[in-house]
């Protein structure tokens, strides 16, 4: 590990604090910087309300499935070798959206939609793997087109669906499908398993170094390749569901927060995953506070906004790569 | 002691029979060229040897333990490979790329120390690229990289070396010092080298044994001395060559 990079964390961390403490703050009933932290301790505050039951608890959740996005994305570039990967890459948005649009339709609650996201997630993960699995081998490239091509057969079915849907279901299914935090009551699920996630996956983070590298010097370097895409595969799902299943399609963290931090910070995935968490989530909470203020009352899918803020960033970091 | 031994091992590449029983056995202080044409199966009897891919048939034995038996990482431990050629990925500095041969003797929850750097640096000195230590990898030229894929070896410390290509995009003098080091490595009677090479005249001048792959299933192994001739070689290449001197009298072969 790059002794001169160990700061990077400590960095990440006061962002994330930062940002925490901006989303707090923010809103339709603004609350007073110096105010924010002892709202969060003393019920008796005038702010105390709005603070734990509203906003702590929507960005909890933000930071949750940005920095499972973000994990996730690490992880599937590694898996599939290809810089280009996102979480949904696999069609495992796709089958969550299909499952959760269904039960829009049938009029069902938000915790049946969120149950059909999450089946709708795993489906998808099964019917890929399964697929890309059917002959016995299973390199990066078979799986990689497998999963491209499920993920726009999903594609198809989420368009046909939009098509046919009842004019007043359709506000409610387009910002599912951009993501939107607006309904995600529920962070504390999402947010264990990133932890849980990361401490499981921490031991493994030098054997991603390697297997960055190719199947044959991880294989000569004593990875047991096999076991290593498998456990991947299944890490990387189960996390992309988790954040799907919360906030629906949340674009672009899992694709661009690995990357800005391989450009910043190199490749080190012992850096890279809790970074990447911690990064992702920040810019998660960031989105969702500039979502439901800069057109307040009216509120933005935070999917929106997190295009919007990580592109430009992006176009830089790359930008300044190439000029080295 | 015996490091490597192959009993009636069969090579094959989808359902092709490259090798037909296999008999060898690689001792400490023995330094092998693995010799044969394109396509003949060096590249995938070395993967084999290593323990990537299966055999098709007959067995491996790794200082005298089945190799199939032994965890992943006691064989990355014993025996390391250089693949023909080696990619990036995500970007990396030299010194990164070079500390990566130490994963094999590092526990999963074990970082790096000093003295594992030492030994990368070691390495790195070794191949000459000691200057070049906080470049990115990818910023490197053909023949820096391929320097850069042997320190990385050296740095993991195999008792068996199995090389594919070692030569491939060096330099003549960065040939040389690569090669009297893996035979200075087998001369110290702990190691072993096997390695495939593409000239005979190298395989002459370093290695004391060598096995030459037909292609067509057959092969031949014992010393140098003994197999590399003119009818052998011949044969091998499917071209006519003939031996010459050198100039203080070292046996030389060049094409027809």
């Amino acid at each position: 590990m790059r002794r001169s990079l160990l700061p990077l964390l400590p960095l990440l961390l006061l962002l994330t604090l930062a940002s925490l403490t901006l989303g707090l703050a923010v809103g339709s009933v603004p609350v007073p910087l110096d105010q924010v932290w002892p709202a969060l301790w003393d019920g008796t505050s005038p702010h105390a309300l709005v603070i734990q039951e509203l906003r702590l608890p929507r960005l909890l959740a933000a930071f949750a499935v940005g920095g499972l996005l973000a994990v996730a994305g690490a992880l599937l570039q590694v898996l599939l070798r290809n810089p280009l990967a996102d979480p949904y890459i696999l069609g495992l948005s796709g089958g969550a959206a299909v499952a959760a649009l269904l039960a829009m339709l049938a009029g069902l609650g938000s915790y049946w939609i969120s149950g059909s996201a999450l089946a709708g997630a795993f489906g998808s993960m099964l019917l890929v793997f399964g697929l890309a699995r059917g002959a016995g081998s299973w390199t990066p490239t078979r799986l990689l087109l497998t999963g491209v091509v499920v993920a726009a057969a999903w594609g198809a079915l989420i368009s046909f669906l939009l098509a046919v849907a009842p004019e007043h279901n359709l506000r409610g299914m387009l910002f599912w499908l951009m993501g939107d935090l607006s309904h995600g009551g529920e962070w504390r699920a999402p947010l264990a398993l990133l932890g849980l996630g990361l401490l499981l996956l921490f031991p493994f983070a030098r054997e991603l170094n390697l297997l960055a590298r190719g199947e044959i010097t991880a294989g000569s370097l004593g990875v047991q390749v096999g076991r290593l895409r498998l456990l991947i595969y299944f890490a990387a799902s189960l996390l992309t569901a988790a954040a799907v299943t919360t906030a629906g399609s949340v674009g672009f963290v899992g694709l661009v927060v690995p990357h800005i931090l391989r450009l910043a910070a190199g490749s080190d995935h012992r850096l890279l995953l809790p970074a990447s968490a911690l990064l992702g989530g920040s810019l998660l909470m960031l989105a969702d506070t500039l979502a439901r203020s800069v057109i307040a009352p009216q509120q933005l899918p935070v999917g929106v906004l997190t295009a919007l803020l990580g592109a430009p960033v992006f176009l830089y970091l790359l930008r300044r790569e190439a000029a080295r | 002691m015996e490091l490597l031994r192959a009993a009636s091992l069969d090579v094959a590449v989808a359902g092709r029979r490259l090798l037909h029983g296999l008999n060898i056995a690689v001792q400490a202080g023995q330094c092998w060229a693995l010799l044969g044409a394109n396509g003949s199966g060096k590249t995938t009897l070395l993967h084999t040897l290593a323990g990537l891919r299966p055999p098709a048939g007959g067995s491996l034995w790794l200082r005298g333990t089945p190799l199939a038996r032994l965890p992943r990482r006691r064989v990355a431990q014993l025996l390391g490979l250089l693949p023909q050629d080696s990619s990036d990925g995500f970007p990396a500095t030299v010194l990164e790329t070079a500390l990566i041969g130490r994963h094999p003797h590092l526990g999963r929850w074990r970082n790096e120390d000093a003295a594992d750097v030492d030994k990368a640096r070691r390495a790195l000195a070794q191949v000459e690229l000691t200057a070049l230590e906080s470049r990115p990898s990818h910023t490197l030229s053909g023949g820096e990289r391929r320097r850069l894929a042997l320190a990385t070896l050296f740095t993991q410390e195999p008792q068996l070396l199995l090389l594919d290509e070692p030569t491939n995009h060096l330099d003549l003098s960065h040939q040389m010092a690569a090669l009297h080091h893996l035979r200075a490595l087998a001369d110290d009677g702990e190691h072993a080298v096997l390695m495939a090479l593409h000239d005979v005249n190298l395989a002459v001048r370093y290695c004391d044994h060598v096995l030459l792959l037909f292609g067509d299933g057959s092969w031949q192994a014992g010393t140098a001395a003994e197999l590399l001739n003119e009818t052998g070689l011949s044969r091998l290449y499917g071209h006519p060559v003939v031996q010459v001197a050198g100039p203080e009298g070292q046996r030389a072969f060049l094409p027809r």
